[in-house]
């Protein structure tokens, strides 16, 4: 059972207080009227789903009730950090992550 | 290949069993194949059987990162059963249970499929109309199904607790006869050992690191082991590790794995004969013939590739197993494990082509593949013999996820995705 | 019935100065519905193999006689049938775990019309060898059809011990629990960490699964500081409560530690009850469970010994060598008359040694190894008993199909151990 610490209410909870809702960082199309099918099929379904570093988004149903990120293992189930949605920091490393990311991923 | 009968245990029993014929050969990979299946667990395998037996294909390699069989295919609770909502995966599953029923005799090996009946539990009004829509439906299609009252239930299932007065109490449940369970690990070894015979080169203890695509199209795969292998075709069979082996090749698709466990208890004197699902409190519950009850839940609910489950999963599937039953309380639980199961958001599989020319996957199976293994396998087989989408495959496509053509599965999929 | 393998000394013998029994209380119970008398203290296996018991279960599949092998949770036979009433039956309860309490029922869980006589016994001795492991993988395909008559006959030989039928009218309770540092198993290596992690103030969980404190220590007739290993855990344990008392510390006997989950996430399953009766009282409860968050866990459960393979080694009669050290020092049972050791280490000595200062026969030990001068072998020598230096057992051999083991086959092996030569017979009870 996970120990997750809520940035949010600043304390390690256990992993039955929480929700998980699946990857995080998938942005929403601006415009969901202008994308092709394929643009928004690609954003309803379609996800990395890799084993090793994944960030997640997850929910503290009871608790504060409110959404955060958590960035883990998911060989190891190792938690690295929990963070709060707009934690600016984050954004720069994901940032450089995105771009690292290999060449085909867009071939669908 | 040497036959399996009563007669030949009696043969080789009287010189100690020396001399029997291995089950399959363990060559060394040639360097190119017709066909490479990538993943040796009971759909891979049965795809190599079937291509090898029904299409003529027999210059195929089925490659397999650690052992046959040991991934999902021995992991899960053995249940198979066709009763599913629409009409494209009920004609899937049904396929498939028409093959499980002479399965045994096809590759002279019992898998042990036994058509003990699977109960589907209904505890609300809302569970009794879904099932009635599903029964119907079934029925149009030409499988069986019944809906029974609790009274039938009873006869069915005397331990169990039909009492009005329970906090989820029994209202109905729908009866699929025909349903049942199998024993895993023989469905693999009997595909391997038909598959073997028939000319497919199983290689095991080796993992595919790459894929070999030259202009949009794959030529080979990339081994750890054996290096690159050539090959015209590409079938990917990989589960729970689907995310991975698409990466390799640059692609994405709608699926996420998760854990999946299951749970034994000790083997006690048959109590239960049938097999008994409820999604409402959500667990399922069989009994084997060596007297374990085979228990599964739901699956975690977050990502994870660790083949092991989470711990409130297991509090949640004893809890749900002794609301139906509370007469297992004092049996103790033997084991608990957890596999990978590849979820798709209509809990729906995909057998299908990719923008990657000659490279194809069959994953998406989540929690309810080895109930599909010898239809996944044929079809699959005809899908890659052909160039051309099998009629039961089509339907199944990665395509629907752009259409939206989406086949919603997730209320007879018996675990909650 | 009469003990008549106890060994009726009092605990100032200082032979038996760690035993844990405690003979004036006996106490009273039944097994496959005859009444036997053991004393507090006994586990059911230390009871019966005290009152002469030596078949108390058959195998699964070829119906083969089985008895006590070890004397803890790695009991592979011992499997009873346990509980008085409907309500109160417990599957599969191995008789190596469970202490008796006045007016116990148990059964074994297969053997047909009993387990002494069992007819599947008789049909497994003639045809075994027509039912090499994975047969039915084989056969029972024709007619396709007939599965469901086959499997029908084959379910009835299914499973061990049977689910009551009715629901559990006991009570349980789950406990939330967080530690400091949690140690599982509390034999010499727990108790000390206990000891050591509580007195730097640390909140501290320790869990074993027996009855007592003191793991092998309590199987043992080692000197720690020229004391009985007794008095040492006494003492421990004594100041341990100390910190109980405090808060500090938690001691859970009958626990075991039955999973592992991540982020140091343990799980216990304490047995508050099943040591004394059959069904706990109104409003008390049975069973907890508790769910412990740890900062550290130290793992101390030991080690369990592995059996050596020889032809039937499954007969009743042949033990681990632990276990027999265990039934004399603990509970002052000596199963059997007549003793053969075969060991790969020194520390199949000791049995003999125990065996021998018990009172009865040990007719030889059997040493995988090449002669050579230990501690433990001058000992042995030195109480006159025969060590046979590179040899082996091969066999262990029966009067009759049910009857217990009555003589061990040995050979001596050559120089790489691979091969062996030349045959001797040695007449035991035990080996």
């Amino acid at each position: 059972m996970f120990l997750i610490h809520c940035p949010i209410c600043n304390e390690p909870r256990s992993e039955d207080e929480f929700h998980c809702a699946g990857e995080g960082h998938i942005q929403r199309p601006l415009d969901p009227m202008a994308t092709s099918d394929k643009e928004w099929g690609d954003y309803l379904f379609f996800r990395s789903n890799p084993r090793g570093t994944y960030r997640e988004l997850w929910q503290h149903t009871i608790g504060c009730r409110k959404y955060f990120y958590i960035k883990r293992n998911t060989e190891t189930y190792q938690i690295y950090k929990t963070y709060k949605l707009d934690d600016k920091s984050e954004r720069v490393a994901l940032d450089k992550e995105h771009s690292n990311k290999n060449k085909f991923g867009d071939l669908l | 290949m040497k036959k399996y009968s009563a007669f030949s245990l009696f043969k080789h029993g009287l010189n100690h069993h020396q001399d029997w014929q291995r089950v399959w050969r363990n060559p060394t990979p040639k360097k190119h194949y017709d066909i490479i299946i990538v993943g040796g667990g009971g759909h891979g395998l049965a795809t190599a059987y079937y291509l090898a037996k029904e299409f003529g294909i027999t210059n195929v390699a089925v490659i397999e990162k650690g052992y046959l069989g040991g991934g999902n295919t021995a992991r899960n609770t053995t249940i198979v059963r066709s009763n599913y909502l629409w009409d494209e995966s009920s004609h899937l599953y049904e396929h498939s249970l028409k093959l499980w029923e002479s399965l045994s005799q096809e590759l002279n090996y019992n898998v042990m499929f036994s058509q003990r009946g699977v109960l589907n539990l209904g505890h609300t009004l809302q569970d009794m109309r879904d099932i009635q829509r599903r029964v119907n439906a079934n029925r149009l299609n030409g499988i069986d199904g019944e809906i029974l009252d609790p009274q039938q239930i009873k006869e069915i299932v005397p331990y169990m607790d039909c009492s009005a007065n329970r906090r989820y109490p029994v209202l109905g449940a729908s009866w699929q006869p025909r349903g049942g369970v199998a024993r895993h690990d023989a469905v693999a070894w009997g595909f391997a050992r038909g598959a073997s015979e028939l000319g497919v080169d199983l290689i095991q203890q080796c993992q595919v690191t790459g894929f070999e695509i030259k202009n949009g199209m794959v030529t080979g795969v990339k081994t750890d082991s054996y290096g690159l292998i050539s090959a015209a075709k590409v079938g990917c069979v990989v589960a729970g590790n689907s995310g991975v082996v698409a990466s390799m090749a640059g692609l994405r698709l709608p699926i996420e794995s998760h854990p999946l466990q299951a749970f034994v208890s000790e083997p006690i004197k048959p109590i239960l004969d049938t097999v008994v699902m409820s999604n409402h409190v959500h667990g399922y519950i069989s009994q084997s013939d060596k007297g374990d009850l085979v228990i599964g839940s739901g699956i975690d609910h977050y990502n994870g590739y660790g083949q092991r489950g989470s711990y409130p999963i297991i509090e949640h599937a004893v809890a749900a197993i002794l609301e139906l039953f509370p007469n297992f309380s004092r049996v103790r639980m033997n084991r608990q494990w957890g596999g990978i199961v590849d979820t798709c958001p209509d809990a729906c599989p995909i057998i299908s082509k990719t923008p990657i020319k000659n490279l194809y996957f069959n994953c998406g199976w989540g929690t309810g593949g080895f109930k599909a293994t010898p239809g996944s396998g044929h079809v699959f087989a005809a899908s890659l013999a052909k160039d051309e989408m099998h009629e039961l495959a089509k339907p199944f496509s990665l395509d629907r996820f752009y259409h939206g053509s989406l086949i919603d599965e997730h209320g007879a999929a018996g675990v909650a995705h | 019935m009469k003990q008549i393998n106890r060994v009726r000394q009092n605990r100032s013998s200082k032979d038996f100065a760690c035993s844990r029994i405690d003979f004036s209380q006996p106490i009273h119970f039944s097994f496959n519905g005859k009444e036997y008398t053991g004393v507090l203290g006994d586990t059911i296996a230390s009871a019966l193999l005290a009152n002469g018991i030596d078949v108390v279960g058959r195998s699964f599949k070829y119906g083969r006689p089985r008895g006590i092998v070890t004397a803890g949770s790695d009991e592979p036979n011992a499997i009873l049938q346990l509980g008085n009433c409907e309500a109160t039956q417990v599957p599969n309860v191995r008789a190596t775990q469970q202490l008796i309490f006045e007016g116990l029922e148990c059964h074994s869980t297969s053997g047909w019309p009993s387990t002494r006589f069992h007819l599947m016994g008789i049909f497994g001795a003639l045809f075994a060898r027509f039912l090499p492991p994975g047969f039915y993988y084989k056969t029972f395909m024709a007619p396709a059809k007939w599965w469901k008559y086959y499997e029908k006959w084959i379910r009835k030989g299914a499973g061990l011990g049977r689910s009551p039928n009715r629901a559990d009218e006991d009570i349980y309770e789950v406990i939330n629990q967080h530690a400091d540092v949690l140690i599982v198993g509390a034999g010499a290596a727990g108790l000390s960490a206990a000891l050591g992690a509580s007195r730097m103030g640390a909140r501290v969980i320790l869990a074993d699964e027996q009855n007592e404190f003191g793991g092998s220590l309590l199987s043992s007739n080692i000197k720690i500081n020229d004391r009985c290993t007794r008095d040492w855990i006494d003492a421990v344990v004594a100041e341990l409560i100390n910190y109980e008392s405090q808060g500090q510390l938690l001691l859970l006997k009958h626990a075991t530690v039955n999973g592992y989950h991540d982020h140091n996430f343990l799980t216990i399953h304490e047995r508050c009850t099943d040591h004394l009766k059959d069904k706990a009282a109104q409003n008390e409860v049975r069973q907890r469970y508790h769910r412990v968050r740890a900062k550290q866990v130290i793992l101390a459960t030991g080690a369990l010994e592995r059996p050596l393979v020889f032809a039937n080694n499954d007969l009743p009669g042949c033990m681990l060598a632990s276990a027999i050290s265990t039934y004399i020092n603990r509970y002052q049972v000596i199963p059997g008359n007549t003793l053969v050791v075969m060991t790969a280490n020194d520390s199949g000595y000791i049995a003999a040694i125990d065996w021998h200062n018990a009172g009865r026969r040990v007719a030889a030990v059997v040493d995988t190894r090449k002669s050579h001068a230990s501690e433990l072998s001058k000992q042995v020598k030195a109480l006159g008993i025969t060590i046979i230096y590179q040899s082996a057992v091969i066999e262990a051999r029966r009067k009759r199909l049910n009857s217990r083991v009555c003589s061990a086959v040995i050979m001596s092996m050559d120089s790489t151990g691979d091969a062996v030569k030349g045959v001797k017979k040695l007449f035991c009870v035990t080996l």
